[in-house]
């Protein structure tokens, strides 16, 4: 990533100075992109992509995408996915709505029963033309897909396994809907009737639930505003030791010099000024930790709401578990995250040791390039598909409860009929 | 033979059980999304109301430790929050920027889920980085529901379902050699049909939002011209679809091929257009993501930190010398004067930094600005957008609205920064005048540019084109 090797050259080339300078200096990470985000964007344009570490304060991602959007991105993101997810199924309604009511208009269907064509038969054959024609389109354009976006250049590796679960989880939601759209088919008794029903229910399962259900989880569990943030850490961060106010460490001072069996800061082997810092960048962490873990609980309180949406909507569980699969998800954003914070404490944990143990207390130390080019390395890996999948164990249940469901709901199309 | 027509309309409609349900939960669903607006913004309200009453606590407690010190009752160790020395306004009255909707804001949720309301003004913030709440990106994919989402995307499938088969129902039962033997061309037979069933939408639409707007306890008479907006949007985004209903039945086909084809209609115009028009916005004007100005941002911020503190002090007093006279005949004693001096680097430092990334953050903004503005241009070949984003407007949360904000609170910052900074150079002290003058942060809706011509136009113009198409077909059929 271009923008991450020249915030890397800034690091490098900064000036000579005290380590904790450049521990406010800091340095950005930017969450890299991966490969199948070309499939499913995600959340991306949502969450942000820069994190500033630095010392003392853990930051929220920046950059958020959305912040600079116009309001067209709101009707809908043109990606693969928006197509797959949201606008294959209205394929297989258009070519589905009117396999049984066609028959019955055309008066064909009499023709065929005067034939002794057992149903379950006909059923098949139905259900087979729908799916094959579904898969005729589906299957190559997947492909080519497959082909483009292992090729083009600049983004993580490709994962195949990943992408064949991509087409594992369409193929299973169109099936839903071919399913859905038999059977309303059906039940309806003029093609007219059966189109709109089934539109209502591609607009209530990929329009209507999820805003509802995120509306509710709005209502029901609000995100807390930036100043009430603010005072959430004041009150976590209250009365610990402030690396920047010597007066706050007068105990740990004392301390650490009965420790080391001297009588003044200046005899210390090591820089006390490092060890403060160290020891409130403690507080700093610990106090964040609290702050951001009740923020998250929110955030995953929302979350398992909108999920339960998926019980309405076939469309949220394969959309959540296809941003899941692409890496795109607030859970790979989170885990992303996490990793920056656990890198952020090393950062700054290096910087003040190297301040406590390349001076004594009192005197004036600046570090050079030597240091800065040491610091520790940031790596991120993303998670296994184990790991995927165990966080998505949710998603997966209600997409497989729908694919029964819905084949169930076949099956009462044969029972009805044996009645008659 | 009008009032029959009328009451034979009422009749068909009363009795189609399907229409009455549908009707009834499109109610229910415009009484949810603006309650529930009205919720959040009541819960904003309050909140701003809290920050509003904690700014003047803060203030009184500024103005208490200002009076003892002056009194000679009270002494600071340290002086960065000692209310006689500049930075202590920095330090402990952080100015709060705080957004306010219109007081429409319950019909559209506009970026108002995107961006914070409320967020304090620190005087060096980073310039490319903007206030944000903290966030879930999950529920910003999906958006929220409001009624700007019922009556952008749902209505029109009610006017659909209520008029898709206005023509081909009488062909198809056979009626329409009955309706042409009556002494009306079927023309007038059609439209009338339409105007009946739009009159009924229209008031039952107005009057259901009104309804929600008493019980979420919005002022009607405050809001008279904005209701009066909205209206006319509303009438001419549900004609706009009703002409195109009228359209399609012109075409003289079934019933079923009528409904496929306005449903095909429909998602062209409010699916398929606006994510053309996104692609085509991004691709034609692209910006650069902010994260990519990081790296000339920070070097510039290297290199102004880098240099010596005299030369840079030397270097600006050359070029204000004003500020050294006014040193000159400052009251501070050695120990200020010492504390001064370390606060004269900063700020000046700070403003060059400020100075040299000016470029790259104009050059960001002037990008952003062009690539907005050419949306709002293309965005005029979708009647959902124009619609969606005249709402926006209406309720004061449009992308223009927070735009302004933004720049507001930059213009403040500015100003909060260069009063403080001011009198930091001139090693002054903190007068009880000083703060009765500071400055305070202002913003209003009314300050935006709404379009709400440019939107009327565009709708009209939309409704122009569907009226001169149906004119066409109409004689090409020969009705």
């Amino acid at each position: 990533m271009q923008a991450q090797v020249g915030i890397d050259e800034n690091w490098f080339n900064q000036r000579d100075k005290n380590p904790h300078g450049a521990a406010h200096f800091g340095i950005y990470l930017l969450k890299p992109e991966s490969r199948l985000s070309l499939v499913d964007r995600g959340v991306n344009r949502y969450a942000g992509t820069a994190f500033f570490v630095e010392g003392h304060v853990r930051n929220e991602a920046q950059f958020r995408k959305i912040e600079d959007e116009t309001g067209l991105v709101r009707f809908g993101e043109l990606t693969p996915a928006y197509i797959l997810i949201t606008l294959m199924p209205l394929f297989i309604i258009l070519i589905g709505f009117n396999v049984f009511t066609k028959e019955r208009e055309a008066g064909t269907w009499r023709m065929l029963q005067s034939h002794d064509v057992p149903l379950h038969k006909l059923l098949i054959g139905k259900w087979a033309g729908v799916t094959f024609t579904t898969f005729m389109l589906f299957i190559p354009l997947f492909i080519l897909m497959g082909i483009i976006v292992s090729s083009v250049s600049g983004f993580g590796d490709f994962s195949f396994a990943h992408y064949l679960m991509l087409g594992v989880l369409y193929s299973l939601y169109y099936l839903i809907f071919i399913n859905i759209t038999l059977i309303v088919s059906w039940f309806s008794k003029q093609s007219g009737t059966a189109f709109i029903t089934l539109l209502a229910v591609w607009i209530v399962a990929t329009l209507v639930i999820p805003k509802l259900f995120v509306s509710t989880a709005q209502y029901l569990n609000p995100l807390p505003d930036t100043n009430t943030v603010a005072e959430m850490y004041r009150e976590a961060r209250a009365g610990g030791i402030d690396g920047h106010i010597p007066s706050s460490a007068r105990e740990l001072e004392k301390q650490v010099m009965e420790e080391y069996g001297v009588d003044t800061l200046e005899d210390l082997p090591f820089n006390f000024a490092g060890y403060r810092l160290q020891a409130g960048e403690e507080y700093d962490t610990k106090a964040y930790n609290h702050v951001f873990s009740q923020i998250r609980s929110t955030i995953s309180d929302q979350d398992a709401l909108i999920r339960k949406g998926s019980v309405f909507s076939p469309f949220l569980p394969v959309r959540n578990l296809s941003m899941a699969m692409a890496f795109t998800d607030v859970n790979t954003h989170w885990d992303f995250s996490e990793a920056v914070e656990r890198y952020r404490q090393e950062f700054v944990l290096y910087l003040n040791e190297d301040l406590m143990y390349s001076s004594r207390t009192g005197e004036t130390y600046l570090a050079g390039s030597d240091v800065w080019a040491a610091k520790p390395g940031f790596s991120y890996e993303l998670p296994e598909m184990e790991d995927v999948i165990k966080a998505q164990t949710d998603n997966i249940f209600m997409l497989f409860g729908w694919v029964v469901f819905s084949f169930l709901g076949l099956l009462t199309i044969r029972q009805k009929t044996e009645e008659v | 033979m009008l009032s029959k027509m009328f009451h034979l309309e009422w009749r068909n409609m009363t009795n189609n059980r399907w229409l009455l349900v549908s009707f009834v939960l499109l109610s229910g669903l415009i009484l949810v999304s603006t309650l529930n607006r009205s919720y959040h913004h009541e819960m904003y309200q309050a909140k701003v109301d809290e920050v509003r009453q904690a700014q003047i606590v803060e203030f009184q407690n500024f103005l208490a430790d200002y009076d003892s010190v002056k009194a000679g009752l009270k002494e600071f160790d340290n002086q960065r929050i000692n209310p006689v020395f500049p930075f202590s306004l920095e330090m402990r009255l952080i100015p709060q920027a705080v957004f306010e909707p219109t007081g429409l804001a319950l019909i559209a949720i506009g970026k108002s889920d995107i961006h914070a309301g409320i967020f304090p003004v620190r005087t060096f913030s980073d310039p490319i980085n903007k206030a944000s709440v903290f966030y879930n990106p999950s529920t910003d994919l999906f958006g929220s529901f409001d009624f700007a989402f019922v009556l952008v995307f749902l209505i029109p499938l009610i006017v659909i379902a209520f008029s898709y088969n206005i023509l081909s129902e009488e062909r198809e039962n056979g009626t329409l050699r009955m309706v042409m033997s009556q002494p009306v061309s079927l023309m007038a037979f059609l439209v009338s049909r339409i105007s009946f069933r739009f009159l009924i939408l229209f008031a039952a639409l107005i009057l259901v939002l009104l309804l929600s707007m008493v019980i979420a306890g919005v002022s009607l008479s405050e809001n008279v011209t904005g209701i009066t907006l909205l209206s006319g949007y509303t009438a001419l985004y549900l004609l706009f679809w009703f002409g195109v209903s009228l359209l399609v039945n012109l075409l003289g086909k079934s019933s079923s091929f009528n409904i496929t084809s306005l449903l095909g209609v429909w998602v062209f115009f409010v699916l398929v257009i606006p994510t053309l028009l996104h692609v085509t916005v991004e691709t034609l004007y692209e910006v650069p993501p902010r994260s990519e100005a990081l790296v000339e941002i920070r070097n510039a911020e290297e290199e102004a930190m880098s240099q010596d503190r005299d030369e840079i002090l030397d270097r600006y007093f050359m070029d204000h010398p004003e500020f050294i006279e006014a040193a000159e005949g400052s009251s501070a004693d050695e120990q200020w004067k010492e504390t001064y001096e370390f606060y004269k680097w900063l700020y000046v430092v700070r403003q060059n930094i400020a100075e040299a990334v000016s470029p790259i953050v104009n050059d960001y903004c002037d990008r952003l600005a062009r690539q907005q503005e050419f949306a709002g241009t293309i965005s005029a070949l979708s009647p959902a957008v124009v619609l969606k984003d005249a709402m926006s407007s209406l309720a004061g949360t449009s992308t223009d609205h927070y735009n302004h904000f933004h720049r507001s609170t930059e213009d403040f910052r500015l100003e909060w920064m260069s009063t403080i900074r001011d009198k930091m150079l001139r090693e002054e002290f903190v007068s009880r005048d000083d703060l009765d003058a500071l400055p305070r942060f202002s913003y209003s809706p009314t300050d935006v540019n709404n379009g709400f011509g440019r939107a009327g136009m565009a709708l009209s113009l939309h409704l122009l084109a569907v009226c001169g198409l149906i004119l066409l077909f109409r004689k090409r059929v020969g009705v």
